[in-house]
């Protein structure tokens, strides 16, 4: 892509052109840039013709291209505000991978580019001030955007029609580096001391449809500047997810004030030393708190031996009752591995969503040593009345932000696709410069 | 329906659920049975 006199020159005769006739096949030759234009290709024989003079003049008989227009010379499309009519294409290649590039142009803008790759559709326009173009190693930067290196080639240009203000021809080459800011990408084009700079921006299929009124093809693959589809619905619901997360915070930390945490004494269950499970009652206590969420933790040392307590809490009003299983075992020893260990001296076991009132825990356990023989040691019983509970919050926050998880695991997915296609995208795929 | 709106509904019920089972004091996953026992009222009491 070249800039060079991308522009309308003053006084330039707006949107004049002129109908000519191809020398070598006789065919008709609209020049909608009159006056600005250098060169045109003849759509029927793709003969090479200087305009730049009034006498037509052949530079290069070219017949083998057949070319596949994705958009027709002389079709006009609204883009970004501007109608624009495509008065030249051409088609480059690098390493049998191609793509087509159409010269837009308006008398009252100037030129500008639609670039069709695979699906993909960008809208470029040259940088005319290159002093504010600073790149160097892997990035660039520009108009405040950090743009990181994507790829260096020297593609080929493979046939061109219509008309173009600068010569170009098949076989044409040029050093090409792109450098991407989704959906922004740089274009640095260089052919022998000529450097011009395009800015392009990534189109979606159907808005080029739609202003050209072409039929979209699906792209092939993740384009070097296709915006991540994640970052667009991530924008739209991040205040829903901060606002949910921060409600869940808010009722969470007004749970926890609300809740009395209170400790009742209750005391050591002994495991009886004969045959046979010995039940012992801890109570009665009140519990003032209804509907309240409360713990019962058992603890005593063990030593490669199991603990079971079945548990009973009555309500010594209603007679309705909460029954439970406390169970906790503790081994350890030594392997070719050395110490090892497993389990826990104690259990905590939860009871939610008991009513208040007076009540007896009634407790009847069994244990066994190594030696088959009942715990010797007494466990401590403690019990904790209306504790604040968070695996609630947890669920919530589950919930909340399960969905912005799938979209962090889709981001990186498409940044991987993207960074694929790349030489330079081995250090760091999740690319985020923008 | 937008996706928007199948999320804030998602967040609304995560915040609701949350919200009533505190103040129920409701914890899932728990494994305990509960039940009346008829004619053992104050069978216990002192």
């Amino acid at each position: 892509m070249s800039d060079q006199e991308a522009a309308p020159p003053a006084g330039a005769p707006a949107g004049t052109s002129k109908v000519i006739r191809c020398p070598t096949c006789g065919a008709s030759i609209t020049l909608r840039a009159l006056g600005q234009s250098v060169m045109a290709a003849c759509p029927a024989c793709h003969t090479h013709l200087d305009v730049s003079q009034p006498e037509i003049r052949v530079i290069r008989k070219y017949q083998e291209t057949t070319a596949h227009l994705h958009v027709p010379l002389g079709t006009r499309g609204t883009i970004q505000g501007q109608k624009y009519e495509v008065i030249g294409a051409l088609q480059r290649s690098e390493d049998s991978y191609d793509w087509q590039e159409y010269l837009l142009f308006n008398p009252y803008v100037g030129f500008r580019w639609l670039i069709w790759d695979h699906g993909h559709w960008n809208f470029g326009q040259p940088v005319k001030d290159t002093s504010q173009i600073h790149a160097s190693g892997n990035e660039a930067s520009f108009d405040g955007h950090l743009f990181r290196l994507f790829h260096r080639g020297t593609p080929t240009v493979d046939w061109v029609v219509g008309e173009f203000y600068w010569r170009v021809a098949a076989g044409d080459r040029a050093a090409c580096t792109d450098y991407v800011d989704p959906p922004l990408m740089l274009s640095r084009e260089g052919v022998a001391e000529e450097i011009n700079w395009t800015l392009l921006q990534y189109l979606q299929p159907e808005e080029v449809a739609t202003a050209f009124g072409v039929t979209p093809d699906a792209p092939a693959s993740v384009a070097a500047n296709q915006p991540n589809p994640a970052d667009r619905v991530w924008r739209s619901i991040a205040a829903v997810t901060l606002a949910c997360t921060l409600a869940a915070l808010a009722i969470q930390v007004w749970t926890v004030f609300r809740a009395h945490g209170s400790q009742v004494p209750l005391g050591e269950y002994h495991f009886a030393q004969s045959a046979g499970g010995s039940e012992q009652v801890f109570g009665p206590f009140t519990l003032p708190v209804g509907h309240s969420l409360n713990e019962v933790t058992a603890s005593v040392p063990l030593s490669n031996s199991w603990v079971e307590l079945e548990c009973s809490l009555v309500n010594t009003e209603t007679g309705a009752s909460v029954e439970f299983l406390s169970a906790f075992e503790y081994y350890s020893g030594v392997d070719s591995d050395g110490a090892w260990s497993e389990g826990s001296w104690q259990a905590t076991s939860l009871i939610p969503s008991l009513p208040a009132g007076t009540y007896n825990l009634i407790v009847e356990g069994t244990s066994s040593d190594e030696k088959g023989q009942p715990v010797a040691q007494p466990v401590q019983l403690s019990f904790r009345h209306d504790v604040a509970p968070w695996r609630n919050f947890w669920i919530a926050m589950g919930l909340i932000l399960l969905f912005p998880a799938a979209l962090v695991v889709l981001r990186y997915l498409f940044e991987k696709s993207r960074w694929s296609e790349s030489e330079f995208g081995s250090s760091s795929d999740d690319d985020d410069s923008n | 329906m937008s996706l928007r709106v199948i999320y804030s509904a998602l967040c609304l019920l995560a915040l609701g659920y949350l919200l009533i089972a505190n103040a129920y004091g409701y914890v899932p996953f728990v494994a305990q049975t509960q039940r009346p026992v008829p004619g053992t009222a104050n069978h216990f009491h002192k």
